[in-house]
């Protein structure tokens, strides 16, 4: 702390001071002063938060709209089924709008619009967040569930299994080792686009970053500290994901 | 011979205009480029055309006239715009920037030219008091001193930073803050053009704007100085001021 305070003030006279002494100060400004890490560490939970919030309901609309669109183009042909019909054009609109717009202006529009009486900043990003991300999850999953032969659910009804128990135990598990790579792609952007929420004044990771970084006029610290932040997480994330798919892929050698 | 002469007067060309501003050492020679937020009226906003104006850059122009440089502005949040001059992106910060001992770290600021306080400002008929602030969420802009009051006094958990104040003042209109920390003469400057408001002064102790020079650039800036003295000496500065307050 002394140490600090007077190299803190060497460098603000401008006398001549090490790299490790500039270093030392830079960094303990960024990082130890005033106990800023608890500003990160508070970032760092409301970032993780959101993710999980959004990867929740992200997978829940995901699975939804998949099953329903798969349900619809998969319909023998002549044999029509005008609810579904329904349905598949209401959620083709909302991938669509979901798709064709960046998120930052989704973000505006939910956070200044449509919840514009909320104060709960934190929990309007994580709605935003998974609404955008179902869309996404949603073509992959469908794109999974598409790329399961046709036969198998021949095979499967033809052995007298039903629609329900012939996706739950035949396409199902195929889809899911096809998507997984796929859908941890969109985790990971998922993950990185919990920044975004600072712009609704969501306290995440870069929200501290830029606090701190405002508080001392010093941008190098704070941000290549968060980036190596995010950095950690996606790949604490990645291994995870690498773990899951080589226990599916247990059965693959025969 | 045609590309000889085509040649030399390109090399002409490049040589007038380094010429032209050569007398002062700039990011881009001949130009005077200022890292500015405009979204702070009256000191700077954005017309039609997406120029900035306000009373910042009509200094600007003139002081630039008189020192043969072009001014150009570079908009950009105001966090990043404190710190754009010490990454050597800009020449100068000009963006309401009050003069501040630990902002003398990373800048040379120019002789200060107007004082404001911080101002409160709310819903009209908004239980609101200099008193209970303490009980409110305060919307602020990320790096402005008003964060850094409302954060140091009342804890980050009853603010909330935005990347412009625009972005506040629709906030408090929505509802999701209860109350903006601005200057004074910013937040009259919003006070008119939004109707429903109306704005208190706070107790805190009066800031001086100045403009925020890169480290370093000693000739630049004083002969910024001299010319910023005259325009406050012959009340340029005070008929600025108060044209853009009307």
């Amino acid at each position: 702390m002394e140490q600090f305070l007077a190299w803190k003030a060497m460098m603000a006279a401008g006398e001549p001071t090490n790299l490790w002494q500039q270093f030392y100060v830079l960094f303990y400004q960024a990082f130890i002063e005033n106990e800023r890490w608890l500003q990160y560490l508070n970032g760092v939970v409301t970032t993780l938060y959101v993710t999980v919030l959004a990867l929740a309901l992200g997978i829940i609309l995901g699975v939804l709209v998949a099953v329903v669109r798969t349900a619809h183009d998969q319909q023998r042909a002549g044999h029509r089924n005008p609810v579904l019909g329904f349905f598949n054009g209401i959620l083709k609109i909302y991938v669509t709008v979901i798709r064709g717009t960046p998120m930052m202006v989704q973000l505006m529009i939910m956070g200044l619009v449509i919840f514009a009486s909320s104060r709960n900043f934190v929990m309007v990003g994580a709605l935003t967040l998974g609404i955008n991300s179902g869309a996404y999850t949603a073509e992959i999953i469908r794109g999974g569930l598409m790329s399961v032969d046709q036969g198998q659910m021949e095979a499967g009804r033809s052995l007298g299994l039903n629609y329900k128990d012939t996706m739950r135990f035949v396409i199902i598990p195929q889809a899911i080792k096809a998507i997984l790579p796929a859908l941890g792609n969109e985790f990971i952007v998922l993950l990185k686009d919990t920044s975004l929420i600072s712009v609704i004044g969501g306290k995440e990771l870069l929200y501290a970053a830029r606090s701190v970084a405002a508080r001392n006029y010093e941008p190098m610290y704070p941000y290549v500290g968060a980036a190596i932040v995010y950095l950690l997480l996606v790949m604490l994330f990645t291994w995870l994901l690498g773990i899951f798919e080589r226990r599916l892929r247990a059965s693959d050698r025969r | 011979m045609k590309k000889i002469v085509a040649l030399m007067m390109a090399v002409c060309l490049v040589l007038c205009a380094a010429a032209a501003g050569a007398e002062y050492k700039t990011v881009e020679a001949g130009k005077f480029i200022y890292s500015t937020s405009p979204d702070f009226p009256p000191f700077e906003s954005t017309d039609d055309q997406d120029n900035v104006i306000g009373i910042e850059p009509d200094i600007l122009a003139i002081i630039c006239g008189n020192l043969g440089l072009t001014p150009e502005a570079y908009p950009i949040d105001f966090d990043s715009a404190l710190i754009a001059p010490s990454a050597g992106k800009a020449d100068a910060v000009v963006s309401g920037v009050t003069v501040r001992e630990d902002r003398k770290a990373t800048m040379d600021f120019t002789i200060p030219y107007v004082t404001i306080v911080q101002g409160v400002v709310f819903k009209q008929g908004a239980d609101v008091t200099l008193e209970n602030l303490k009980d409110k969420t305060i919307g602020v802009q990320s790096g402005t001193t008003g964060q850094i009051y409302a954060v140091d006094d009342f804890g980050e958990d009853h603010v909330a930073a935005y990347d412009k104040y625009s972005l506040a003042f629709q906030a408090l209109q929505n509802g999701q803050v209860d109350c903006i920390m601005v200057d004074d003469m910013v937040g009259a400057a919003y006070v008119k053009q939004i109707p429903g408001l109306e704005m208190i002064k706070t107790e805190y102790e009066p800031e001086e704007f100045a403009f925020g020079f890169a480290k370093g650039n000693t000739e630049l800036l004083e002969a910024f100085n001299a010319e910023l003295q005259k325009l406050i000496d012959d009340g340029t500065i005070e008929q600025i001021i108060l044209k853009w307050n009307e």
